[in-house]
C-alpha cells in the first residue's frame, strides 16, 4: 500500500473521532426514549393505584417503542462494533457493499442535520476485493460529506456500487452540481493514492464516480 | 406555565409532554426549530425546552430568533454532550439559559423549571 501517513493519519483519526461522536450521540437519544417510556410506565401504573383505568392497549404501546429503541440502539451499536474492527487490519478481502453500507450508516446522523439522506439504490456484485476497511469507509464518508450540501430538490443522494473484475465503482447521483470547492482536496488525494482510487466529476451529468481498484498485496 | 418542547426525537418530546401533563403541565412539543418558531409566533410560551442537536436548525439558532421575537421567554437546552462549555461558545449573551442533559431527569425539569419561573 502506498499510504502517506502524515496526511492520512490525523485525517482519519478525525473521521474516527467525528463517527465516534455521532454515534454516542444517537445512543444517547435511543436511551433517552427508554427512560422517558419507562418513566411513563411508572407514572401510569401510579395513577392506576390512585383509581385511573389502566388500559392494556397503553401498556403494550409503550412496551412496544421500549422494544423499538432497545432494537434501534442495538443496531447502532452493531455499526459501532463494525467501524472499531475496520481498523484491525490495513488491507482485507472485504465486501464493498457491506463497507457502503456502514460508511452510509455512520454518517446519516451528520447529513440527516443538513436535511439529506442517502439511498443505496444498487450493489452489482457482490463485490469483495482486498483493501482498506477503514480508508474505505473514510473515503466515501467524505465524498457524502462532500456531496451532502449539492443534493437537488428531494434532498436524496442516490448511491449505487458494480464491480468489474478487481474494481468498483461508485457513483453518486441525485445532484443539483458536482462543483464542490477544494474536493478533490489533500486527504482525499491521499486517501484515493493510498486506495488504488480515483474520483471523477462528470459535469454534465452531474455525477461523482469514484472508482477503486483492488490493492495487491505487496510481495 | 406553559411549556414548549422541541426534539427531533418525536417520541421523546411526545413522551415527556405527557407525562409532564400528568403533573399537571402543559406542555406542547414539536420536532423542528421552524415548526417551533411557527408555534411561538401564535401563542404564548413561558419556557421553551430545546435539544442543542437538530436537523436544520440548531437549539442554539432557535434561541437566538426566539429572543429576537421575545427576549423574556426561558430557555432550557437539553443534550446528550453533557458539556456546560457547548453552550458558552454557541449560546446566546442574554443570560437567560439554562441546560439539562439527556436522559432527561423529570423531576429535576420541573424543579428547573420551577427555579426559573420564581
Amino acid at each position: 500500500m502506498n499510504i502517506n501517513w502524515d496526511r492520512v493519519g490525523p485525517e482519519g483519526l478525525a473521521f474516527f473521532g467525528a463517527m465516534s461522536a455521532s454515534i454516542s450521540h444517537e445512543l444517547k437519544n435511543a436511551l433517552a426514549v427508554i427512560y422517558e417510556n419507562s418513566g411513563l410506565l411508572e407514572d401510569v401504573v401510579l395513577m392506576a393505584e390512585r383509581g385511573m383505568t389502566m388500559e392494556p392497549e397503553k401498556l403494550v404501546a409503550l412496551s412496544q417503542r421500549i422494544t423499538g429503541q432497545v432494537k434501534r440502539a442495538d443496531r447502532i451499536i452493531d455499526n459501532l462494533n463494525s467501524f472499531a474492527h475496520s481498523v484491525d487490519y490495513p488491507l482485507k478481502k472485504s465486501d464493498i457493499g457491506s463497507l457502503i453500507d456502514l460508511a452510509v450508516a455512520l454518517t446519516a446522523r451528520n447529513l440527516a442535520a443538513q436535511k439529506v439522506r442517502v439511498d443505496v439504490t444498487e450493489v452489482r456484485g457482490p463485490v469483495a476485493m482486498m483493501t482498506s476497511p477503514f480508508l474505505f469507509i473514510n473515503l466515501v464518508g467524505r465524498c457524502l460529506e462532500a456531496v451532502a450540501g449539492l443534493a437537488d430538490q428531494d434532498k436524496v443522494i442516490h448511491l449505487s456500487c458494480s464491480g468489474i473484475e478487481r474494481e468498483a465503482a461508485l457513483i453518486f447521483s441525485g445532484l443539483d452540481s458536482v462543483v464542490v470547492s477544494e474536493f478533490p482536496g489533500d486527504p482525499e488525494r491521499a486517501l484515493l493514492k493510498a486506495l488504488n482510487a480515483e474520483i471523477r466529476l462528470e459535469t454534465e451529468r452531474n455525477l461523482l464516480c469514484l472508482n477503486v481498484t483492488e490493492i495487491l498485496p505487496s510481495t | 406555565m406553559r411549556i414548549l418542547l422541541v426534539d427531533d426525537e418525536a417520541e421523546l418530546v411526545s413522551t415527556l409532554s405527557e407525562r409532564l401533563s400528568f403533573r399537571g403541565i402543559d406542555a406542547d412539543w414539536v420536532t423542528s426549530g421552524a415548526e417551533a418558531l411557527k408555534r411561538i409566533y401564535a401563542n404564548e410560551y413561558d419556557i421553551a425546552v430545546l435539544d442543542v442537536k437538530m436537523p436544520g436548525m440548531s437549539g442554539i439558532e432557535l434561541a437566538r430568533e426566539i429572543h429576537l421575537y421575545n427576549a423574556g421567554m426561558k430557555i432550557i437546552f437539553v443534550t446528550g454532550h453533557g458539556s456546560r462549555d457547548d453552550f458558552k461558545e454557541g449560546s446566546t449573551e442574554s443570560g437567560k439559559e439554562y441546560y439539562l442533559a439527556k436522559p432527561i431527569n423529570i423531576d429535576g425539569l420541573i424543579k428547573k423549571m420551577m427555579e426559573i419561573m420564581e
